[in-house]
């Protein structure tokens, strides 16, 4: 992914909140990856993610012009998004008729390509990168589903997305203390979700088993 | 090197993971010491670092599309129009807008004070008029309230301008006689409290200087109580309703 400077980020920025759709395109060529991952690990589901993704980027050109630089952009943007997401979810969460299971079925489809994406990345490009099989995804995409929406949301940050625990607490608009605990809780009910299904746990991937 | 006697809970590891959340470079020394050689605890910690490790392996998923925007989208428009909308706000119309709120401002804000006085003077009724009753009460050793002076007054009035002269229905006067009866003294020392039934009477009257505003006599602590309600009661409606015009005005 092509990083984009300081400098440019804010050219950028400045130039959308005039109305220049072209500069918020370069912005979105840039965070669309992040953005789109966040909402479907938070959402479990691709087309629902994309939908929501797509919205997200419309109401964050729409209120650029609220954006004054107090946090990162990123920060900024993942909070629509990831704040547009967790509104989706109550949603559906509301309404029986679409239920969450129904959402979960529809993936798969899609994650048969992505196992052929997944096979088809070049492990020199990243050697450290490890591939987990398709059916790990599915047990620890399960496990996030499972989790009170906060931590999900707080653990998706943290560990998928590596941010840190201040820019969490200007995403998700709660103090350190909070994002501390929701982390904490979210890993600890997650190891037990895992370890309830440890038969499908590859031997490499094995908990107690450090490495 | 301090040492902890128990062990670690699920924050203290899960922080342990991500130093970061660890201020205290010695915390981090202590957990690890306390780790080493707790089996428990490092059990549980490998574990936790598992689950972060499976987390941070999960692929990026594949886009669907790209989520660019149309360059003729309308949104667009809308953001120049706005852009635009608030450089003119800024250049012209400000200036007059600060002018009438000006204007308007003082008016609205005198009303609001003089309403807010009003109801503290209402509440300095209800607080006099309360202090008389618990100075009457222990004055006359819990016999006498407010009303029951009033009833107290009236026999008293009648028997002195009987003696004067014929009897007035009127406060005002009331007072007047009772000062050609007794000199005015106001401060009325203990000993006159125990003193005989025609000094306590005297005592009594040389209170009554207040006129009868409304239906409330100014006497009795129950007139001052309810006036100073009903003062009180109109001066918070001025208040709110200042206040209320203010949210509405631009």
């Amino acid at each position: 992914m092509e990083k984009l400077a300081r400098d440019d980020e804010g050219q950028l920025i400045t130039r959308s909140q005039r109305g220049d759709v072209e500069a918020f395109n370069r912005l979105i060529l840039h965070y669309q990856p992040i953005m789109y991952s966040t909402i479907f690990r938070l959402l479990g589901n691709y087309d629902s993610a994309a939908d929501v993704t797509q919205d997200a980027f419309i109401a964050a050109f729409r209120a650029i012009r609220t954006y004054r630089g107090g946090s990162s952009f990123r920060a900024w943007l993942l909070r629509i998004g990831t704040n547009m997401a967790c509104d989706y979810w109550r949603k559906v969460q509301r309404h029986p008729t679409s239920s969450l299971e129904t959402l979960i079925e529809n993936d798969e489809p899609h994650t048969t390509n992505m196992l052929g994406t997944l096979t088809n990345t070049n492990p020199e490009e990243n050697p450290e990168e490890k591939i987990l099989s398709q059916e790990l995804q599915r047990l620890i995409q399960a496990g996030l589903m499972q989790l009170p929406l906060e931590q999900r949301n707080a653990l998706i940050l943290c560990d998928i997305q590596g941010s840190s625990y201040e820019e969490i607490a200007q995403i998700t608009q709660t103090t350190l203390g909070t994002v501390r605990s929701r982390i904490s809780r979210g890993r600890a009910r997650l190891r037990e979700f895992l370890q309830q299904h440890k038969e499908l746990l590859p031997k490499d991937y094995r908990l107690t088993n450090s490495n | 090197m301090s040492y902890i006697d128990r062990h670690l809970t699920t924050e203290e590891l899960s922080a342990l993971i991500d130093q970061q959340a660890l201020t205290a470079h010695k915390l981090i020394e202590t957990y690890q010491a306390h780790i080493q050689n707790c089996e428990r605890c490092q059990r549980e910690l490998d574990e936790l670092r598992q689950t972060v490790m499976l987390l941070s392996f999960l692929p990026q998923p594949p886009l669907p599309h790209s989520f660019l925007l149309p360059v003729d989208t309308p949104v667009a428009a809308e953001i120049k129009r706005q852009a635009e909308a608030n450089q003119n706000t800024r250049s012209s119309t400000i200036i007059p807008l600060q002018r009438r709120t000006k204007l308007a401002n003082p008016i609205r804000q005198t009303l609001r004070i003089s309403s807010a006085l009003v109801a503290a003077l209402g509440l300095v009724f209800v607080l006099s008029g309360l202090v008389a009753t618990g100075t009457t009460t222990n004055g006359h050793n819990g016999n006498a309230s407010g009303l029951s002076q009033s009833t107290l007054v009236t026999p008293t009035t009648s028997q002195t301008s009987q003696g004067q002269g014929p009897a007035q229905p009127n406060v005002a006067p009331r007072g007047n006689t009772t000062a050609q009866a007794q000199p005015p003294d106001n401060t009325v020392p203990p000993a006159t409290v125990n003193a005989p039934p025609s000094s306590a009477t005297n005592v009594v009257t040389n209170t009554n200087t207040w006129p009868v505003l409304l239906f409330f006599d100014l006497n009795t602590a129950a007139g001052r109580i309810g006036l100073g309600i009903l003062i009180f009661i109109l001066g918070m409606m001025g208040v709110t309703l200042f206040k209320q015009r203010k949210r509405v005005l631009p």
